[in-house]
């Protein structure tokens, strides 16, 4: 122990030095391996109550718009156009080995959750305040577009298929009103002016109600065609994803620090600037086969050490006459003193 | 005799620190018997030479040597290292002439023995073109002068080559009484220090200097540990 911790006196300003210069190195990393974030989040309130079958599974309608968005996110074509007003969708160039690479950063970082069953807050952490708060809002503006569309499309495709069936309805009692028509008609041919009170009246009577019949839903089903309203025909599902904008995002001011990550990195570069110069002591201390002290010595031989001169200021022959000269001139001053 | 010193020790001036080592040494050794020590160390540039000069000039102030009679108290530092001149420098002479020249039977002793700045330090420097150094020192020559440096000078300090650098060391070595070890803290490698200690062998060796020391831990920890 006494080696080692003689090693690491007899270089203290080197091992210093390169504690310092690894700390340092270090905090540099540290600059760029975590730069100031800047988070924008919004908080947004979707409407409506969830199912019974989604209440059962413990799903909230918040839970429910994450999981849209998170999957819209994953979608290349949604997030470039949430990035396309921003700086990052300028890098974009719709190849798609190229724009993922792009992207899976924008992803990374751009997060959801839900508070409360109606409460979804989206949040961006980025370097620059003012993109974060753009993808925030474009995230909003791109979902509540595809909300839209996607109800427009059903209820064009629902109002479509009603219609379909509306008409073959119509032609169905059309074919009905033409039949009893003919009917009568024919029934007249033959019996051109009945007698009433006789048994051809009544069955004149009794088709003629029948055309009757048939013309009237006939007419009430060309009308309920005619008068059909296409936005009231709304799915269900899609009307109960429209949501509303609590808190809209604003760009940060203050940059956030991942303290835990920062804290963690610090640690790890503390114990690893540590550990290299334990083992350079260790290493050094190993090699090193000169004897240094006394019981160096005395652990080579039993010779006795009958002198221990300590270390010269200066090394050279040259140098160490002229200390060994200074000695001598004091001397012999002091022995011209003493006689007189 | 073994010190066993603490891992610190108070940091103080090279003067006392020198006089303490040479205390110490001088208890390991008896000053009348034996009074050539040898200083080495295990590879160049561990300061042996600093050692060495330091201590040399640490003995030539002692005036206890002087007051002890016997001899002169002089001290002489024999440069034994062909190709540096450390020593020489260290104490501001000429390396030229030295002990090569007096190998050579080109000088006499008192041609290549040099008073220094202070009254009873003399320094032997190494000389020039060191190719038959190896040769030289290993004649009776070099024992001889050795012997009769010995009746002149109180301590002799050689100032040795390294020992795993060369052979010479060892054939000096031999011309020593005792032999100190420098070790330099931070540098020597301990199987290279080993190495040194096998080849040199234990019989002379009377202690080890650990040179260069760097305090290895503040004071409040080194108590904490």
């Amino acid at each position: 122990m006494t080696r080692y911790l003689m090693t690491l006196y007899r270089g203290k300003w080197f091992y210093f030095s390169a504690l310092l210069i690894m700390l340092g190195g270090s905090a540099i990393g540290a600059y760029y391996l975590f730069p100031p974030q800047y988070t924008a989040a919004a908080r947004i309130w979707v409407d409506g109550q969830a199912s019974d079958r989604d209440s059962s599974m413990g799903l909230t309608v918040a839970k429910r718009e994450q999981d849209a968005l998170e999957q819209l996110v994953n979608t290349d074509t949604f997030l470039a156009a949430v990035l396309k007003p921003t700086p990052i969708g300028a890098q974009l160039n719709g190849l798609p080995h190229h724009d993922e690479k792009i992207m899976e950063p924008v992803r990374d970082h751009l997060t959801f959750e839900t508070v409360g069953s109606n409460t979804l807050v989206v949040s961006y952490d980025g370097r620059d305040p003012a993109v974060s708060q753009q993808i925030v809002q474009g995230t909003l503006t791109q979902f509540q577009s595809w909300i839209s569309t996607t109800q427009a499309d059903l209820t064009a495709a629902q109002s479509q298929q009603y219609q379909v069936e509306m008409q073959q309805q119509l032609d169905l009692y059309k074919q009905q009103m033409v039949d009893a028509q003919k009917q009568v008609t024919d029934f007249l041919a033959l019996n051109p002016d009945p007698l009433p009170a006789t048994a051809e009246y009544q069955q004149f009577q009794a088709l003629k109600q029948s055309a009757d019949s048939a013309a009237g839903l006939y007419a009430t089903i060309a009308a309920r065609l005619a008068g059909l309203n296409t936005s009231g025909a709304l799915s269900n599902t899609y009307q109960a994803m429209n949501f509303r904008i609590l808190d809209a995002p604003t760009a940060p001011a203050v940059a956030s620090v991942p303290l835990k990550q920062v804290a963690e990195y610090i640690v790890l570069a503390l114990g690893a600037s540590f550990g290299l110069v334990a083992a350079a002591i260790i290493l050094l201390t190993w090699r090193d086969p000169t004897v240094r002290t006394v019981n160096d010595l005395a652990a080579v031989t039993d010779l006795p050490v009958l002198a221990v001169v300590p270390a010269l200021e200066s090394s050279s022959i040259q140098e160490r006459a002229s200390v060994i000269h200074e000695v001598v001139t004091v001397t012999i001053a002091e022995q011209a003193s003493s006689r007189r | 005799m073994s010190t066993n010193l603490p891992l610190t020790i108070p940091l103080c001036d090279d003067d006392s620190l020198f006089r303490d080592l040479y205390t110490r040494m001088l208890r390991q050794i008896q000053v009348d018997a034996h009074n050539v020590v040898g200083v080495t160390s295990s590879v160049d540039g561990e300061g042996k030479t600093t050692i060495a000069i330091n201590l040399a000039i640490t003995l030539a102030n002692d005036h206890g040597l002087v007051d002890s009679g016997k001899r002169s108290g002089e001290i002489l530092i024999v440069d034994c290292n062909p190709g540096t001149a450390g020593t020489s420098q260290g104490l501001m002479v000429e390396s030229i002439p030295g002990l090569i020249h007096y190998l050579r039977h080109q000088y006499p002793v008192d041609g290549i023995v040099k008073q220094v700045f202070l009254p009873r330090l003399w320094v032997m420097p190494v000389g020039s073109s060191p190719f038959d150094f190896s040769p030289l020192i290993r004649t009776p020559t070099m024992k001889d002068l050795i012997t009769t440096l010995r009746d002149r000078f109180e301590v002799i300090i050689l100032d040795l080559p390294s020992i795993l650098t060369t052979t010479d060391t060892l054939v000096m070595a031999g011309l020593a009484d005792q032999l100190l070890l420098v070790v330099r803290s931070g540098v020597t490698p301990s199987d290279v220090l080993s190495q040194a200690l096998q080849r040199v062998g234990g019989d002379k060796l009377a202690g080890m200097v650990l040179n260069d020391y760097h305090r290895p831990l503040p004071r409040w920890l080194e108590k904490a540990v």
